[in-house]
């Protein structure tokens, strides 16, 4: 029974083994391009094999003891997961091989990190949803601090405290929820009464997440941690960390919710949150000069809106496959903006915004896939982030959230302020770009890719939306 | 029929854009482009010839499948009723006349076409779409070549009116991705379909809505349709971005901007607003109409007002064309019940929108060649222009003489049949309105005067006249000019050729 068990882990499995055997080689070898490719093998494994068991799902299976439940949900998550990360490690190959002084730990780190995720995706036990959260944050600490500069360690303590911290509330909404319904298990969890302490338990609980998501106003961390961490673990933050948290918020939501009861006042409550993560990250973005902040504000507005169809799910459960459409769009738009952005810091040395002007004229392949990551942020049609937009939206006012849409909406022609500022000083700008140093082009390769799919998912959305809703009916 | 002639229509200048990229060379580039959008032009005219006027309907119907999701279900449906192949056609000679009017263009040659034709494809995309979502991407895909356009090959403060003009259109963009929202999140709604079709089993939200009740109230849906299209028409207060944006635009962008991307708008207006408002639950379109009519009239008198008290040839007919697409709005409103209704006024709307498209793409053309040649749009600087370049003053003057609703002219046609429709039903604004026309009088002649004759500058061959090394435009100059007339006055000697679309396009909205 027990040894069964493992072949549903076994993604999980590789990527630890990966992650060891990194570590080991390094003793053996003095290449790391050897320790990067056994990676890059291992992430490449267990896609495969997330893939097989993708194309071969036959039913949903509680295994270990119900602490973790196998479903398409879980694999289609951990799919873009693994590949994320995968498109991480490839495109920062230059960085990791030339760049930094360390060896295998960083990259064994970053597995250990995603495989907390894949196992956070999967857990329907507090206790397991717990370790696996701290297992995905932890190895985060360390790689913020690799960045060595003058922020990288105020960013990592910063982070630390603030995980610990986020943790610790989100105990304690386990604790308040253990206390009224007596089981650790989601499955197990009946809000039949409204019960004031489930309520409250619950918003312990979201806002425990809410820290790892960035959702306003617990984002204070996000800024400061862009800012100081080195490139690829600001890519897997904004790209990786957001799919598992959203996943793991869309798991716990759709469990809770099921009932027909009307849960008007943690609408509302969600609402608040979710149109001030917007507005504090749309008018944060406005006022910021540096690229890497900038970003950080977009992603805590970007969190609101997926905020938006979390919301909805509480009212209709089909509402999630939007969250997730927007959550993976999102993601795979954040890695050709990241991507294309370490390229052009590389070049300009600088992280400031003046100093992509003009850009265009020295560097015109660059500037249109960083371009076409920034249309798709402001939801600009023919691109995935518009598609996401108008499910999220649409999945609102299904549910009677008018209101919420129209913040939304609205936010998001505030934010054409700033993306459009991006892209003036590329495209318009007559100033002459400042080359102070040389970057791989293996950055904009796979950016390129990405910006492919931001298009592709843009213009025939159906092509994931018709999985992603296979996938969320089975939950 | 043709089988998928709109599809190709529509694409067709996106994929040059896509194959000039591959290009090198401006000449070349140059002519590509412009042969493209010859091919596109007689697509265009191809498509208004072969529209059957005795069958009616929406012809040359292309459907697949494109989301089909548990919150949104769409297609692709493009098509053309006899009140788009006008507009379709409208937009395949302004696109050839902006791009042929380019044909000087130095700086960036490459990108400056591409964003031209992608500007073409969307404008046709909103022209030709049926699915309300598909009509939605087009109509804001057109930000971003517009913004491009602007923004690197405008003057004068280009980077803030493009910016301007995508926060305001963005804005109105908004309301209206809500009300599509709204419309789709009632229970009735099963598609997003603007029209039925009842050969392809496809049932539209005007029918799906009738009598329904809908997520939020009706008026409200139509009051956010009404904004997003009153931002781009532009009406009065929301037309502050306009004069920004034309001022400060190349040549060939006003001529689109004027001449085809705000009949978006009034497309939008017939289509949507008065599609699918006739026989909501609670609330009709005649509700609103007094109102309607009221704005019209405030955009109409207002435009002209501050038309007259311009100095910049560009800013001019920008305001001229506030004043103009006021007229737009107030043809549409006139009426006050399912009964009560006034084709001439609905036609006249109509046509007013053809017919402005053509003469403000004449008036920018020529004022482009001016500004070429003298570097100056200010008329107190400019005077005599007739004697030394009398053909692009000819030209002018056509425009002007059209615009200002001279009878001979296309303008004389959309005006009149306007006001005779509106005075049946709203006397009062029509009245008021009639005075726009004596602004109009005003504002060209006055302006004609001392832009293109003025004596106070110069006897004939005085050495202190500052234009004295001008020349005239040659050939390749005029021919877009040339082309553009020929619509002008042909609507204005035989008008029908275009109204028995519209007519026919009209009546079928109509319930």
């Amino acid at each position: 029974m027990f040894y069964s068990d493992l072949t549903y882990i076994l993604s999980p499995i590789i990527l630890v083994f990966t992650a060891l055997f990194v570590l080991i080689i390094d003793f053996f070898t003095t290449r790391k391009i050897i320790i990067l490719i056994s990676a890059l093998v291992g992430l490449l494994l267990s896609v495969l094999i997330l893939l097989l068991q993708f194309i071969n799902f036959e039913t949903n299976q509680s295994v270990f003891f119900d602490t973790i439940i196998f479903d398409k949900f879980y694999l289609f998550s951990a799919i873009t997961l693994v590949l994320i990360t995968f498109a991480i490690l490839l495109a920062f190959y230059d960085y990791i091989v030339n760049q930094i002084s360390f060896r295998s730990e960083f990259i064994s780190l970053i597995l250990l990190s995603l495989v907390g995720s894949l196992f956070v995706i999967m857990a329907i036990d507090f206790i397991t949803i717990y370790l696996s959260l701290e297992l995905s944050s932890l190895p985060i600490i360390a790689l913020i601090a690799f960045g060595r500069g003058k922020f990288s360690l105020e960013a990592a303590f910063k982070y630390l405290i603030l995980a610990s911290f986020s943790t610790g509330i989100f105990l304690t909404g386990v604790v308040y929820i253990y206390g009224v319904s007596g089981s650790l298990n989601l499955h197990d969890l009946n809000i039949n009464a409204m019960n004031p302490a489930i309520i409250l338990g619950l918003v312990f609980l979201f806002i425990g997440l809410a820290f790892k998501l960035s959702i306003a106003p617990w984002h204070m961390w996000t800024p400061d941690t862009y800012q100081g961490s080195p490139m690829p673990i600001v890519t897997y933050l904004s790209t990786g960390s957001k799919v598992a948290g959203f996943a793991l918020s869309i798991r716990i939501f759709s469990e809770v919710f099921s009932n027909n009861i009307s849960f008007t006042n943690l609408i509302v409550f969600l609402s608040i949150i979710s149109f001030a993560s917007m507005t504090v990250g749309n008018l944060g973005a406005i006022l910021q000069k540096d690229l890497k902040r900038l970003f950080a504000y977009s992603t805590v507005a970007h969190a609101g809106y997926m905020l938006v169809g979390l919301i909805a799910l509480i009212s209709t459960k089909s509402s999630a496959s939007t969250t997730l459409f927007y959550v993976v769009g999102y993601a795979i738009t954040n890695l050709s903006v990241f991507l294309s952005l370490q390229h052009m810091m590389n070049l300009s040395k600088s992280t400031s915004i003046d100093s992509i002007k003009g850009l265009f004229k020295s560097h015109p392949y660059v500037s249109v896939i960083f371009a076409s990551g920034i249309l798709s942020l402001l939801g600009i049609p023919a691109t995935v982030g518009f598609m996401g937009k108008v499910l999220v939206f649409s999945s609102a006012v299904n549910n009677g959230l008018v209101l919420l849409a129209i913040a939304g909406v609205i936010n998001s022609f505030v934010s054409a302020y700033y993306y459009l500022g991006l892209l003036r000083n590329i495209f318009v700008s007559s100033e002459k770009f400042e080359q102070n140093g040389n970057s791989n082009n293996i950055y904009i390769l796979v950016a390129s890719i990405s910006s492919m799919l931001v298009l592709v998912l843009g213009i025939y959305p159906d092509l994931i939306l018709s999985t992603i809703d296979n996938v969320i009916s089975g939950l | 029929m043709i089988n998928y002639l709109v599809t190709v229509t529509v694409f067709f200048p996106a994929l040059t854009a896509i194959f000039l990229l591959l290009l090198k060379g401006r000449d070349k580039i140059v002519f590509t482009s412009i042969f493209s959008s010859i091919i596109t032009f007689v697509f265009s005219l191809l498509l208004f010839l072969s529209y059957d006027k005795s069958l009616g309907g929406i012809q040359f119907v292309d459907h697949f499948k494109w989301i089909d999701s548990f919150n949104i279900k769409s297609s692709y449906l493009v098509g053309v009723d006899g009140f788009s192949a006008p507009l379709v056609l409208l937009t395949g000679l302004l696109s050839l006349v902006a791009c042929m009017a380019s044909w000087r263009i130095e700086k960036r040659v490459k990108e400056y076409f591409i964003w031209i034709l992608l500007l073409e494809t969307s404008v046709l995309g909103v022209f030709t779409s049926l699915d309300l979502l598909l009509f939605f991407v087009f109509f804001e895909f057109e930000l971003i070549p517009m913004y491009m356009l602007i923004s690197i090959w405008g003057s004068g403060r280009k980077e803030y009116s493009a910016t301007k003009f995508v926060i305001f259109t963005l804005a109105g963009g908004a309301f209206m991705l809500i009300a599509i929202l709204a419309l789709f999140s009632s229970a009735s709604v099963s598609n997003l379909s603007m029209v039925s079709i009842p050969e392809l089993g496809i049932m539209g939200i005007p029918d799906l809505i009738a009598g329904q009740k809908l997520v939020i109230p009706a008026s409200i849906i139509f009051i956010f349709f009404f904004i997003a299209f009153a931002v781009k028409l532009p009406l009065w207060p929301l037309h502050n971005w306009l004069p920004d944006a034309h001022t400060d635009a190349p040549t060939a962008v006003s001529i689109m901007l004027a001449g085809v991307l705000l009949k978006m708008a009034g497309y939008g207006l017939f289509r949507i607003n008065l599609g699918f408002f006739q026989e909501t639950l609670g609330f009709q379109i005649f509700d609103y109409t007094n109102l309607l009519a009221l704005l019209g009239t405030i955009s109409i008198i207002y435009g002209a007002i501050i038309t007259l008290r311009q100095t910049d040839l560009k800013r001019l007919i920008a305001y001229s064309s506030i004043s103009h697409m006021g007229y737009v709005l107030l043809g549409f409103s006139a009426m006050t019940s399912s009964q009560n209704f006034s084709y001439y006024s609905l036609n006249g709307s109509a046509m007013q929108m053809f017919t402005h498209g053509t003469i403000t793409g004449l008036s920018f053309l020529t004022v482009g060649l001016i500004y070429d040649r003298t570097h100056t749009r200010d008329i107190n600087k400019l005077g005599a222009l007739t004697r030394k370049m009398p053909m692009v003053a000819l030209f002018f003057m056509i425009s002007g003489l059209a615009s200002l609703g001279l009878p001979g002219f296309s303008g004389f046609v959309s005006e009149i049949m306007i006001f005779l429709g509106t005075y049946k039903i709203f006397p009062v604004y029509t009245i008021i309105s009639a005075f726009g026309v004596v602004l109009a009088a005003g504002y060209i002649l006055w302006m004609t005067q001392r832009a293109l004759f003025g004596d106070n500058k110069l006897k004939a061959n005085d050495k202190t006249y500052e234009f004295n090394s001008l020349k005239d435009a040659n050939l390749f100059d005029l021919l877009p000019a040339f082309i553009i007339t020929i619509p002008i006055l042909l609507i204005g000697i035989w008008p029908n050729i275009f109204i028995d679309f519209f007519d026919l396009g009209i009546k079928e909205m109509i319930k």
